[in-house]
């Protein structure tokens, strides 16, 4: 009999037994001796079944709820607990310290399961802990503090917890019961979850439909008279001032000039000398004047006449035959992976500069 | 966002602050920029017009500027920024509602659909799941639009800038309970016109 309470308990406890079986656990707890006779009688399950369930399976040591501590003094002492003494008429004379020694370990417990204690007002009643000279009363009403409010809350709160538990801002002291409404009501669970759904949607259609979104900030410089390509705290004016004052008035330019303006090194290559033709210009005008006397001699006088000019045909030819330098056509140029080549034409003729850019990075 | 992360934010909101206080205008660009997204955001979703979102946005801005010196530094910059953007976005759709035309919605949608110049946000591989997912927010917008405007709003605090209902209640002057409530049926509208939608499709 004993086991199946404590089966009807759990049940009860955990929102999933039926009328029937709270009824009959209500039959139970009045003949079972376990429980204090006043305890016994004031339990109907009516006001609070879970919490009266809940209170009673601590009790009976049933659930590790109240910590093993708390369970094997209660268990110790329920032997010892008179019903008289619990059934006093005047509740004030009642010190809860005298009938339950383990009242500071009973406090302690609580503070540890605060989160998920719910007494019922009977049961509290009984244990004599709403008395306020008692300060485990305190500490329940603090801690667990469910029941009372839970029977104060206002209507509007009752209706618009499921949405405040989206978005986790339920008040602590409805949370308790929020969730045992959860359990209590399915449909309750299945809102929360449309409500999260439409918040997400909701984003994913205001990003959608508004776009990228512009850049404002020219629009707003413009509006409050701020140049919109100023850097916040970088004024040009300041900066020229702030060199000024630390370069102080220095003539640069020609010293500047003299040290920065470093001449570039030639990249004009000086053509090879010409080669010198075999024969000299001095030996080739005497040779000439003897070969012009061998030809006077025993030529026409026309073919005199036909070097008039003065010039002097050069008698031996030389070995190579040079063209004007600006017939020069350079076809192909070499040049390494760091080096730059430009061609320039100038009047002189082409001007090849190579420029080498050092080892590579 | 964490607390952490709030109260950095703040910190460097407070520091730019400062310095326009100070005399350095260009440094507000720097709470513009950093506002300008969920600012616009929040705009377009009152106004549902790109172009006027746009004007909103940059008009909040300007006015938050000018009215810098009455801020109090100990308050959050951007609930300030946020009610000033909202105040601005409602009396807008207001004056809109009493001409009783609301072309810049429509030509803008339909601009867009006839130019097929649909802003795809999500990578969507099948074109028959991205109509879908369209249509649907095209439904969501439709009953956004269908929200007393106190709804509205504090919907679109809560769903697109995450703000806490002590944050709501400093951007709208209202009481928490009051933002729960609010929020409670704005949340049911939209279930329900969601849901006629359904039935009708």
């Amino acid at each position: 009999m004993a086991n199946e309470l404590n089966q009807l308990l759990f049940r009860i406890r955990d929102g999933l037994a039926t009328t029937v079986e709270v009824q009959r656990a209500h039959t139970l707890v009045m003949i079972d001796e376990r429980l204090p006779v006043g305890l016994r009688q004031a339990i109907d399950f009516r006001e609070d079944a879970v919490g009266d369930a809940v209170g009673l399976l601590a009790v009976l040591g049933a659930d590790s709820l109240f910590g093993e501590v708390l369970r094997e003094g209660i268990a110790a002492d329920l032997a010892e607990v008179d019903e008289h003494t619990l059934e006093a008429s005047n509740r004030d004379e009642l010190l809860l310290e005298e009938v339950w020694p383990l009242a500071e370990a009973f406090v302690a417990a609580v503070r540890q399961e605060a989160g998920t204690i719910e007494m019922a007002a009977a049961v509290l009643d009984v244990l004599g802990l709403e008395s306020p000279q008692l300060p485990v009363a305190e500490a329940v009403y603090d801690e667990a503090g469910v029941v009372e409010i839970a029977v104060d809350w206002h209507v509007d709160i009752e209706q618009a917890w499921v949405s405040a538990m989206v978005d986790g801002e339920l008040p602590p002291e409805a949370r308790h019961a929020a969730i045992r409404k959860l359990r209590e009501d399915p449909a309750a669970g299945a809102e929360m979850t449309v409500f999260a759904t439409l918040g997400s949607d909701l984003r994913a259609a205001v990003q959608d439909e508004a776009g990228e979104t512009p850049y404002l900030w020219s629009g707003v410089a413009e509006g409050i008279g701020v140049d919109a390509e100023a850097v916040a705290g970088w004024d040009g004016a300041l900066f020229a001032a702030a060199v000024r004052a630390q370069a102080g008035e220095i003539q640069l330019a020609d010293e500047v000039m003299a040290q920065v303006v470093t001449p570039l090194p030639s990249m004009v290559e000086e053509p090879p000398p010409l080669p010198q033709p075999a024969n000299s210009r001095r030996w080739g005008g005497l040779l000439m004047a003897l070969a012009a006397a061998a030809v006077l001699m025993v030529a026409l006088p026309t073919t005199w006449n036909q070097n008039t000019t003065g010039t002097a045909a050069p008698v031996a030819q030389a070995s190579a035959q040079f063209a004007s330098a600006g017939e020069i056509v350079v076809e192909a140029l070499e040049h390494g992976d760091n080096s730059t080549v430009h061609q320039i034409m100038g009047d002189q003729g082409a001007v090849i500069l190579w420029i080498d850019e050092g080892e590579a990075q | 966002m964490i607390d952490e992360d709030k109260e950095l934010s703040r910190e460097e909101d407070m520091a730019m602050v400062m310095a326009v206080l100070a005399g350095d205008s260009t440094a507000y660009r720097g709470l513009v920029e950093k506002y300008q997204n969920r600012v616009y955001s929040l705009t377009y979703g009152v106004v549902r017009n790109r172009e006027d979102a746009r004007e909103l946005s940059q008009d909040a801005f300007v006015k938050a500027f000018n009215n810098l010196k009455t801020f109090r530094l100990e308050a959050s910059f951007y609930t300030w920024l946020y009610r000033i953007a909202m105040n601005l976005s409602i009396d807008f759709i207001r004056k809109r509602k009493r001409r009783k035309t609301s072309p810049g919605f429509e030509e803008d949608i339909a601009s867009r659909d006839s130019n097929g110049s649909i802003s795809d946000v999500h990578n969507i591989a099948s074109p028959s799941k991205n109509l879908e997912r369209k249509q649907l927010y095209q439904k969501i917008m439709d009953s956004l639009e269908k929200l007393p405007d106190d709804q509205k709003q504090v919907i679109l605090l809560r769903e697109l800038e995450g703000l806490s209902y002590r944050e709501i209640s400093d951007v709208m002057g209202i009481p928490e309970g009051t933002v729960m409530s609010r929020l409670f049926y704005a949340r049911k509208k939209m279930q329900s016109l969601l849901a006629d939608e359904r039935d009708l499709s």
